[in-house]
């Protein structure tokens, strides 16, 4: 017995030894050679629960660039914090290239605006390209009264506070949009926030609410349940060619709806190029192409440059509507 | 009949050599994963998603289906065997069976899990098959104020899981409230009580929880004791449930399937209130209540049977509306999609084999869960037998595994561990995990309910609309009861005197 | 006295009182209209009345048998303590050093620690386990765990 207790000692010791070294040992190894890249897997950071459109999307694309790269992406999901844990997670990862990820909308726009996270969103980040925009729409019931969005404006003056409309939480493009607009056109909206885009669409069909914000579900307005009043992006949608935009109307409000690829600051250019070439060849694929179409999501593109740009153009445009809403002082 | 039409059609596509084996294949995973605590059913589809790119949508779906409502059946195992939930829906079968399987009754304990599960599943299947579009309809009319007064009858219910002083649950629910409240307020937008963490943002989550208080924290309490060589050192008394097991069964049965289907409808219900509610009533309705929380055959059939039910239940609001009323149903949503298929009112008429096709197999899967569990059950009792001092670690291995395969995030491994402590240090002074877990689920969405509801700007909502009166009449009639026991005793006698 | 009931609730009053200050910080409203800190107020101030009734129902009790007496833990308490740092430290490193690695130690770590076992068995244990959750849930199952800097 008294031997066993010493030798556990011992290994305990030991275990604890190795355990230490590899916890104080930092990632030391060498940066890697540019034109070796990629060498071993890809870790693609979705920054949402698996299910849904946008996880779906991420993957597609995944699956095709992975042809061009010559190694596996591995998609990992890291949802919370609206998107922050993951972005956290891109932007203190190591800029060797093989920590991307989706770095979308509130994670990056109203996330950082609104708390504290660990990262800037414009500076701690490289963007490597975007290849869609999601569908956030505003939809209502299908008998509803309602015609034209001018329509609600007018009900809305008349009934202060009345005209209820479902978002998926504060700070979602739905709540922002809205609340934009009524300040512009001084009415006023009543807001009822749900956790996600499912219950904000069962409330509308069920008349809780006389609008819904966010992502819809197709077959519903196919059968005529719901009808879009406007799409908030910033280009028509192929699939809905004659639902107008936020523009259509007369409001220029941004709205980045983008799907994109990101990585952390500090990634060598030959890697940024790798990696926005394999993911643009993988958008003309014909596996994606017919993947975004049954997801009913726009295929659009922009390089890694002009992301960039686009990227702090809105992170200035949202600092601005954040303080005019009275999100943030 | 027309149904019958439809299902004879449903069932000529089930039937076929490809399905069947997906089939297979799909609960087979199901109950693997349900099994493995914290690897869950939504991972694992997503996983297998675009394995399912190549193939045929109805073959995909039924197997994604089949991994699903498969993890429902394997969920109660862990939970039995080692007081680790293996599923969500399974943490309060944690409470009764994981005793029986202290006393050696591990396989009746099992085996009415599976034959609750499969009756519950089936029973949910012909509900869905028969009721779907009204039921879906009926579920529309649940806006903030329903939730609300359904959320408030939920937790009345948090009385009656207590066995011990009903002070200290009902701090453990108070606290379990407490705790839900850290994370994003979805109706102001700020964060409350996070110290500035992003993983606090999205609040505490339950399945961390659950296993520090459950798997962690009775491990802990094991090993304080002494590492003995066996804690199930209970003579094993038969494989299966006794005629005695089976006649007490019944009745939670049928109301766990009730509960589960009727609650696993409503989007955002989730799943794991079926079990909680189906417990708390089982207990309530129990000629021997003070049995609960010791071992009591009826704490295990009863929310088994409902976490299957629901799954039959979230099928009809996804199949029918097109919503996806759980993160579970939400993946599958995601599967549909993928094959270039949104349900929704359109299914039936655009891909009519598609949906009948599933039900059909549906009705399959459960029969072979039932077929792949029961012999399972010797293998899963031996496992007991393996001492302790390897058991514990390879328990913890396992949490420690499943916290992080839920969002790949360490942190949520330590929150785990903390509450293991947490689980520890409560069970020696006294207080029970039931209340603060069910607190915990039902907390946050009665505050959201509240808040939304008011925001329409007429405090009394609640009772102006039909449905939420009647539950909030309900909830207040539940409370006050249990203060005139007299008459809610002379009313059992009578009750009694009249059956006999 | 119960003094079991005395701790516990003198702990979950100053709980109460933590989570009733705090909470005050945020915005409450009004009953019509709650604001964020609205519920958690409620919840401190009830903690604090529910606790105070432990306490009351401590002092009432008679001094009798064992639960009157402090939790014993006969020196376990050290095993408990081990396992809870073990588990720590094993999560700190876990994805730096890979699945593999941490699995393989966190058995070594908690058997070793459990005493009373050969240390060749240990190893096998832990040897098999790790190995089997590589086969089952790498393998079989897909699951992306941490592979680590070690790139194992």
């Amino acid at each position: 017995m008294k031997t066993h207790r010493f030798m556990s000692k011992i290994t305990f010791s030991l275990c604890v030894l190795l355990a230490l070294i590899l916890f104080l040992k930092g990632p030391g190894y060498a940066q890697e050679d540019v034109a070796k890249f990629p060498s071993r897997p890809i870790t693609f950071i979705i920054p949402i629960p698996p299910g849904g459109a946008s996880d779906a999307s991420c993957r597609l694309i995944s699956k095709e660039a992975e042809k061009f790269l010559g190694q596996p992406i591995v998609c990992v999901n890291k949802p919370g914090g609206s998107f922050a844990i993951a972005i956290a997670a891109i932007a203190s990862s190591n800029p060797d290239g093989y920590t991307i990820g989706y770095a979308g909308h509130p994670g990056l726009f109203v996330t950082p605006l609104t708390g504290k996270v660990p990262y800037h969103p414009v500076k701690d980040l490289k963007q490597i390209m975007q290849f869609g925009y999601l569908n956030i729409a505003v939809t209502l019931k299908g008998d509803s009264p309602f015609k034209k969005f001018e329509d609600i404006v007018a009900y809305a003056r008349q009934n202060p506070k009345k005209l209820t409309y479902g978002s998926a939480g504060v700070g979602s493009f739905g709540h922002l949009s809205m609340e934009e607009i009524a300040r512009r056109e001084k009415v006023q909206f009543t807001h009822i926030p749900f956790k996600g885009s499912p219950e904000t669409q069962a409330a509308l069909l069920g008349g809780h609410i006389l609008l819904a914000t966010g992502d819809f579900n197709y077959s519903q307005l196919e059968a005529g349940e719901i009808r879009l009043l406007f799409l908030i992006a910033e280009e028509r949608s192929p699939e809905y060619p004659k639902a107008p935009i936020l523009k259509d109307l007369g409001y220029d409000i941004p709205a980045p709806t983008f799907l994109n690829v990101a990585g952390p600051k500090g990634l060598h250019e030959g890697i940024v190029k790798k990696l926005e070439d394999a993911f643009t060849k993988a958008m003309k694929e014909p596996a994606f192409v017919k993947g975004m179409k049954d997801l009913r999501l726009t295929i659009a593109y922009r390089n890694n440059k002009e992301m960039d740009d686009y990227v702090a153009r809105n992170f200035e445009a949202f600092s601005k509507l954040l303080k005019e809403i009275g999100l943030i002082k | 009949m027309d149904v019958l039409q439809h299902l004879i059609m449903g069932f000529s596509v089930a039937l076929t050599l490809n399905n069947l084996l997906f089939c297979f294949i799909g609960v087979f995973i199901g109950t693997l994963i349900g099994v493995l605590p914290g690897i869950g059913p939504v991972a694992t589809i997503s996983l297998l998603l675009p394995v399912t790119f190549g193939m045929n949508p109805v073959t995909s779906i039924i197997m994604l289906a089949g991994i699903y409502y498969g993890a429902q059946y394997g969920g109660s195992t862990t939970s039995i065997l080692v007081n680790i939930p293996g599923e969500a829906s399974s943490i309060i079968t944690c409470l009764d069976g994981y005793k029986m399987a202290r006393q050696g009754r591990a396989g009746p304990a099992l085996g009415i899990a599976a034959f609750g599960s499969f009756i519950g599943g089936t029973a949910s299947i012909v509900g869905l098959m028969l009721l779907a579009p009204i039921l879906a309809r009926a579920a529309l009319k649940f806006g903030p104020p329903e939730y609300f007064s359904l959320m408030l009858f939920g937790l009345t219910m948090v009385t009656y899981l207590c066995t011990g002083s009903v002070a200290k649950g009902l701090i453990m629910a108070v606290g379990g409230i407490a705790l839900s409240t850290i994370g994003q307020d979805p109706v102001s937008g700020i964060t409350r009580f996070t110290l500035g963490s992003i993983t606090l943002m999205d609040g505490i989550g339950l399945v961390p929880a659950a296993m520090g208080i459950f798997g962690v924290g009775e491990v802990l309490t094991n090993i304080e004791e002494s590492i003995k060589q066996e804690v199930f050192s209970a003579k094993l008394s038969g494989l299966f449930p006794t005629v005695k097991d089976w006649l007490d069964c019944k009745w939670p049965i049928v109301r766990g399937t009730l509960f589960g289907f009727f609650l696993g409808i409503l989007p955002g219900a989730g799943v794991v209130i079926p079990t909680f509610m189906s417990y708390a009533v089982e207990k309530r309705l129990s000629k021997h209540p003070e049995k609960f929380g010791k071992g009591a055959i009826e704490g295990v059939a009863g929310p088994e049977t409902a976490n299957n039910a629901a799954t039959g239940g979230s099928m009809v609001t996804l199949l029918s509306l097109g919503i996806p009323p759980n993160v579970g149903m939400a993946i599958l949503l995601g599967a549909f999609i993928i094959h270039g298929i949104q349900p929704g009112p359109l299914l039936l008429t655009k891909h009519p084999q598609l949906f009948w096709g599933t039900i059909a197999s549906m009705y399959i899967g459960n029969v072979m869960l039932v077929v792949l569990n029961l012999p399972m059950i010797g293998i899963w009792v031996k496992l007991l037998k393996v001492p302790y001092n390897i058991l514990f670690p390879l328990i913890l291995l396992f949490c420690f595994l499943g916290v992080y395969s839920l969002n790949n995030n360490i942190y949520e491994i330590l929150i785990m561990v903390g509450f293991g402590v947490f689980g520890y240090l409560m069970r020696k002074f006294g207080f029970e995990g039931a209340p603060f877990l069910l607190a915990m689920v039902l907390g946050p969405m009665l505050e959201i309910a509240f808040r939304q509801s008011l925001l329409y700007g007429d405090p009394f909502i609640f009772f102006k609309r039909p449905i939420s009166g009647v539950l909030l009449v309900i909830s207040f009639i539940l409370l006050i009861t249990p203060l005139f026991p007299k008459i809610f005793r002379k009313r059992k006698e009578l009750a009694e005197a009249s059956k006999d | 006295m119960k003094h079991r009931d005395l701790i516990s609730g003198v702990f979950w009053l100053a709980i109460g009182m933590i989570l009733s200050i705090w909470s005050s910080g945020y915005e409450i409203g009004s009953l019509v209209q709650p604001g964020p800190g609205f519920l958690p107020l409620g919840l401190g101030i009830l903690l604090i009345l529910l606790s105070l009734i432990v306490l009351l129902e401590a002092k009432k009790s008679s001094a009798t048998g064992q639960a009157a007496s402090l939790p014993s833990t006969a020196g376990g308490w050290k095993r408990v303590a081990y396992t809870v740092l073990v588990l720590i430290l094993t999560a700190s490193f876990y994805e730096k050093a890979g699945y593999l690695l941490t699995f393989f130690l966190l058995m070594m770590l908690l058997m070793a620690g459990a005493g009373g076992q050969s240390w060749k068995r240990i190893l096998l244990v832990a040897l098999f386990s790790t190995l089997g959750v590589h086969l089952v849930f790498v393998l079989l199952l897909g699951q992306p765990l941490p592979r680590g800097i070690l790139r194992l």
